[in-house]
């Protein structure tokens, strides 16, 4: 009896601050059809969906050198079978009014998915008024748009389909497309597992194939591995573009050769046409900002800045060697406005050789 | 027998009463909390509190000991902190924050929540401006959010800034880029350890701190510096600013 309470006592002393879970048994496969979020303990009891058993493959990425963790959320997993829905989508010209124009169409993988046009037309033939963006290693960036006017690629995926000047469809008039296309059904029930096509659907996969525009393969990745040498000029244009000589590093730093910020880099003297990250904050300090973008592939992405108003990468360099225009909220980092950086025609020459090594022509003929 | 029982009882009590005591010593100790600041000083009119107003150019100061002041304003301004701890009265020390990284234009970054510190009395609060070398090379903190902003090219040693000042002098149109960190690989970073006098018991409740910056400070005494661009490579400018730096460009302020 004594040895028996001591045991009692003993387990007391153990068990007392813990307080044991409790264990609700079910089906705890969110694939399955009976799945309760509520269950912790897997009975065995889970059932599937016969016809159109719902199972997935990870789309692992691996994360290139220098770069950070990718920012996916949570509720849009990247699978295999959501980038091949997304490529699809992406190239399927149903998204607009008239079935004339896909994403593709603005976007073209020849040059890094940019267009080479300074603008495009929509379907109405209206014509644009920004330079197509290039889609290259998006999956890292934290705003999209030149003006960053989406904050996630599902976010700006919605936009095209509706804007007016672009596909200028209706969400409602897409999904029915879509809905009635057996070959999308199945591709969605087997993705998603849902049994209606809808906007948020369509997006999630086409933000997937997206991410998946991952380019790490030039001649300065190579470089950088010790596979290839650099040229001279190349060497001297790398020199140029890290240090405060030409002082590209400030906003195309890192491996990602962007800094995910905005800038007004002097191309006005003021009366901005565009706003650009002004427009969409409503701050004065933030007119004619425009989203850095990065300059890997470069060589493939011209014309240049938000408006195309550059057609060579010669021109765009020497923008920044006679020091742009002064205007309220250029960056200070625009150190010598009107003067510029004053590079010799040599310089000039091996920066723009430099930009070329940040060409990887196997993503565009992939 | 008897003596078994109470036993029992004892340690019945034992267990029930040692849960309540691991909470009430957690509730007597103090959260701390950190704002930083930045001023300038407005001359001639030196009456205002010297609070710095991003992008004014309103803001004197007399470089190279020149008697006339020149005009400046601040445009950006980011800069990286670490090894941020409490040294107390036994010498010993408390760490509060590996690395902090602080932009004057996002509000969130101006207010720093250490969390609980426990019950002693501190003398020191200390942190170092930038990183130490042994942790400052490229690509080490790819994930953090200052990655990008604050990179410092391997053609210049690797690493990352310690310090992006910015902004315009002389008139609207002439820019500064005030651009500390590790010149050509060398360690320019320092320590900063203020003296304070703080006596955490379980009554003194939350506890704040201004870490204020005086932005003028950096330019002056013991180094007359001027506003230039170029600096990154300017080893003998990165040893100037890390001197005045450890001068009389911080001071600190207990609120509470």
């Amino acid at each position: 009896m004594i040895r028996w309470s001591l045991y009692f006592c003993i387990a007391l002393l153990i068990f007392s601050c813990k307080k044991d879970p409790e264990i609700i048994f079910g089906c705890t496969d969110e694939n399955a059809v009976n799945w309760t979020s509520l269950a912790n303990f897997d009975d065995g009891s889970c059932k599937y969906d016969s016809i159109n058993n719902y199972q997935t493959t990870p789309y692992i990425i691996t994360t290139p050198y220098g770069f950070p963790d990718m920012l996916i959320p949570d509720d849009n997993q990247m699978t295999v079978e959501g980038v091949e829905l997304g490529r699809q989508l992406f190239n399927d010209p149903r998204l607009s009014k008239n079935n004339s124009l896909s994403c593709a169409g603005c976007h073209n993988q020849n040059n890094s998915f940019s267009s080479p046009n300074q603008y495009n037309v929509g379907v109405d033939n209206i014509m644009g008024f920004r330079n197509a963006s290039a889609l290259i290693n998006l999956g890292w960036n934290t705003s999209f748009n030149w003006d960053g006017s989406a904050l996630t690629l599902e976010e700006q995926a919605f936009e095209p389909v509706t804007n007016p000047i672009e596909m200028h469809d209706t969400w409602q008039n897409v999904e029915s497309k879509l809905n009635n296309d057996s070959n999308y059904f199945i591709q969605f029930k087997n993705t998603f597992n849902i049994e209606y096509i809808d906007s948020i659907h369509i997006v999630k996969a086409i933000a997937q194939f997206e991410r998946s525009l991952i380019s790490v393969d030039s001649k300065y990745d190579k470089w950088r591995k010790g596979e290839v040498q650099l040229s001279l000029s190349e060497l001297n244009g790398y020199a140029i573009f890290n240090t405060e000589k030409g002082d590209c590093f400030h906003c195309h730093g890192t491996e990602m050769f962007m800094d995910n910020l905005f800038h007004n880099n002097g191309l006005d003297a003021g009366n901005f046409l565009d706003l650009g990250l002004g427009n969409i904050s409503g701050n004065p300090l933030d007119n004619a900002k425009f989203k850095t973008p990065t300059v890997r592939n470069v060589e493939f992405t011209g014309p240049y800045m938000h408006d195309g108003r550059f057609s060579t990468l010669e021109e765009v360099v020497e923008h920044y060697n006679s020091g742009g225009n002064y205007s309220t909220t250029i960056d200070p980092l625009m150190k010598k406005v009107g003067i510029g950086l004053q590079l010799t025609n040599n310089e000039k020459n091996d920066l723009v050789n430099f930009l070329k090594t940040l060409s990887d022509n196997s993503y565009i003929n992939k | 027998m008897k003596i078994i029982n109470y036993s029992s009882i004892l340690i019945i009590f034992l267990s029930i009463s040692s849960c309540l005591i691991e909470e009430n010593e957690t509730i007597t100790n103090a959260s701390l909390d950190f704002s930083f600041s930045h001023s300038q000083i407005c001359l001639p009119d030196t009456s205002t509190d010297n609070k710095l107003l991003l992008d004014k150019l309103i803001y004197s100061l007399s470089p190279d000991g020149s008697i006339i002041p020149e005009l400046y304003s601040v445009k950006n301004l980011n800069y990286l902190i670490s090894n941020i701890s409490l040294t107390s009265s036994d010498g010993s020390n408390f760490p509060l924050e590996d690395i902090y990284f602080v932009d004057a234009l996002n509000q969130t970054s101006l207010t720093l929540n250490l969390g609980e510190i426990p019950n002693n009395i501190y003398t020191h609060f200390n942190f170092q401006f930038g990183l130490d070398n042994s942790i400052n090379l490229s690509n080490n903190f790819v994930n953090e959010s200052f990655h990008t902003t604050m990179a410092w090219p391997e053609m210049m040693g690797g690493g990352y800034h310690y310090m992006k000042l910015e902004g315009a002098y002389q008139n609207d149109s002439t820019f500064y880029n005030t651009h500390t960190g590790p010149s050509m690989g060398v360690d320019y970073s320092f320590m900063v350890s203020k003296e304070i006098a703080l006596n955490v018991d379980g009554d003194l409740g939350d506890i704040s701190f201004d870490l204020n910056m005086i932005i003028d400070n950096w330019y002056k005494n013991p180094n007359d510096i001027s506003f230039a661009n170029a600096i990154m490579m300017d080893m003998q400018k990165q040893m100037q600013f890390k001197m005045n730096g450890m001068t009389d460009v911080f001071t600190i302020e207990l609120n509470k």
